[in-house]
């Protein structure tokens, strides 16, 4: 069967649309580039300075917003410090410890100011990773304010109930980078960038939290600060 | 001969701030050879110093200390294989003399179980030492010991052990040890801390 001008012009036209779409599918699934990425996610990643009982700088570290004031660090980024701020362009809030899981190095910071107007990221589900998964980091290593690197997820570290434990990433990260985002390709949180592997001899061997994690931080925080807590009123009334 | 005047003179530098006067080196560790038992075996690189790896008569009160290897017995390494008791607390130390006279001295309990094979590994550098002890029953597959429960040393003379106290040790050895991985003690952030919730009152 012959097919005439206006049919041939008609198949022309669906095999456009569907390549346009093809592009559009395969880009999507891609994620976003670099430069989106960091410009939807960097408003939600803050530098935490600390400071020492004497109100002198001690160290600096990295925090997540997650909620309307209230953001995600690790906590060694909090350790010996007698107060913190959140640092970003020149602008900084006190910050107040809410929650404490020192057993998965999880920390929840509070800002009560109102001012402090930060949007909170969006949360993947760290459960679905896959290796090989590009991944980026965002944090503040060596007070480098705002530093963005690219990698990939490595290897995902599970116990023997296949939970996952850490994520190894070749998304490079540094002193200071503690306590910032592991961000998927969507501008998804995924993790928070927490160790690095500084053996001799070891190469890019970076490791995460799982975000997952966030979901019993009030559960296991309270449990982890009533025996603190228990623990210290009997020290105090034994040396009464 | 020369052997165990060379571990005379490093007992006598480890000790040397101690009033009480050093007297003949802790014997050698006699293994059990009924009962319950589990194997350890002691390991390290070449440590630029001399190290003596102890075990203990007395787990809890660390008195007692009896020397199951030495860096002298292999050429700067330890190296060592004996039978331990099991299902009961295994105190451990490892006491090693860096270069510079610089002593490092740690000192461990875990409770290792039946028929079980134990590596209790050495690391040493010139500012400090570690020991790690896994459970390498299955050798492809080690494990880090999770009983394995670190002890506060105190140095005193070889006379006077004990080198650790024996606050609650069996409580802690009963207590699955969770890991942490911010290393750090709620103490560390204590003025950081939130008001004291109803439960712990």
């Amino acid at each position: 069967m012959n097919r005439g001008p206006g049919v041939r012009a008609m198949v022309l036209s669906r095999y456009v649309v569907l390549s346009l779409l093809a592009t559009f599918v395969a880009s999507a699934a891609q994620g976003m580039e670099p430069e989106k990425l960091f410009k939807l996610v960097s408003p939600s990643v803050w530098l935490v300075r600390t400071f020492d009982r004497d109100g002198l700088p001690l160290s600096s570290g990295s925090a997540v917003v997650i909620r309307p004031h209230a953001l995600i660090t690790n906590c060694h980024v909090l350790g010996e410090a007698g107060s913190f701020s959140l640092v970003k362009d020149k602008v900084s809030f006190k910050g107040k410890l809410e929650q404490v899981d020192l057993e998965r190095d999880l920390c929840l910071i509070a800002v009560t100011d109102e001012h402090f107007k930060a949007p909170a990221v969006t949360v993947a589900d760290s459960d679905q990773l896959t290796v090989g998964q590009r991944v980026m980091a965002l944090g503040n290593p060596r007070a480098l304010e705002m530093t963005l690197s690219d990698g990939l997820i490595s290897r995902l570290q599970k116990n023997d109930d296949e939970q996952l434990e850490a994520i190894q990433t070749s998304a490079p990260f540094s002193p200071g980078s503690s306590g910032g985002g592991l961000f998927d390709m969507e501008g998804r949180l995924v993790g928070i960038t927490q160790r690095i592997d500084v053996l001799a001899g070891s190469q890019n061997l970076n490791f995460a939290l799982p975000i997952n994690w966030l979901m019993n931080l009030t559960e296991r925080s309270k449990v982890q600060l009533d025996e603190y807590y228990r623990a210290n009123a009997k020290t105090m009334s034994i040396s009464k | 001969m020369h052997h165990k005047l060379l571990i005379s003179l490093f007992v006598a530098l480890l000790v040397s701030s101690c009033a009480a006067p050093v007297q003949t080196p802790p014997a050698a560790y006699v293994a059990p050879n009924s009962g319950a038992l589990a194997r350890l075996q002691v390991r390290s690189l070449k440590l630029a110093g001399p190290a003596i790896f102890y075990s203990f008569d007395d787990p809890r009160t660390c008195s007692g200390g009896r020397i199951i290897t030495d860096t002298w017995a292999s050429q700067g390494v330890l190296k060592g294989s004996t039978a331990v008791r099991a299902d009961e607390p295994v105190t451990v130390w490892l006491s090693y003399l860096a270069p510079g006279e610089r002593s490092c001295n740690i000192v461990r309990t875990f409770k290792p179980h039946t028929d079980k094979n134990y590596l209790a590994y050495a690391l040493a550098t010139e500012t400090g030492c570690s020991l790690s002890i896994q459970d390498i029953t299955d050798p492809s597959n080690p494990r880090n010991e999770q009983t394995f429960v670190p002890r506060t040393y105190v140095p005193t003379s070889v006379a006077q052990r004990p080198h650790c106290v024996a606050a609650d040790i069996d409580a802690q050895l009963a207590k699955p040890r969770k890991p942490n991985l911010s290393g750090m003690k709620m103490e560390e952030l204590a003025p950081l801390l939130p008001a004291n919730s109803e439960n712990a009152k």
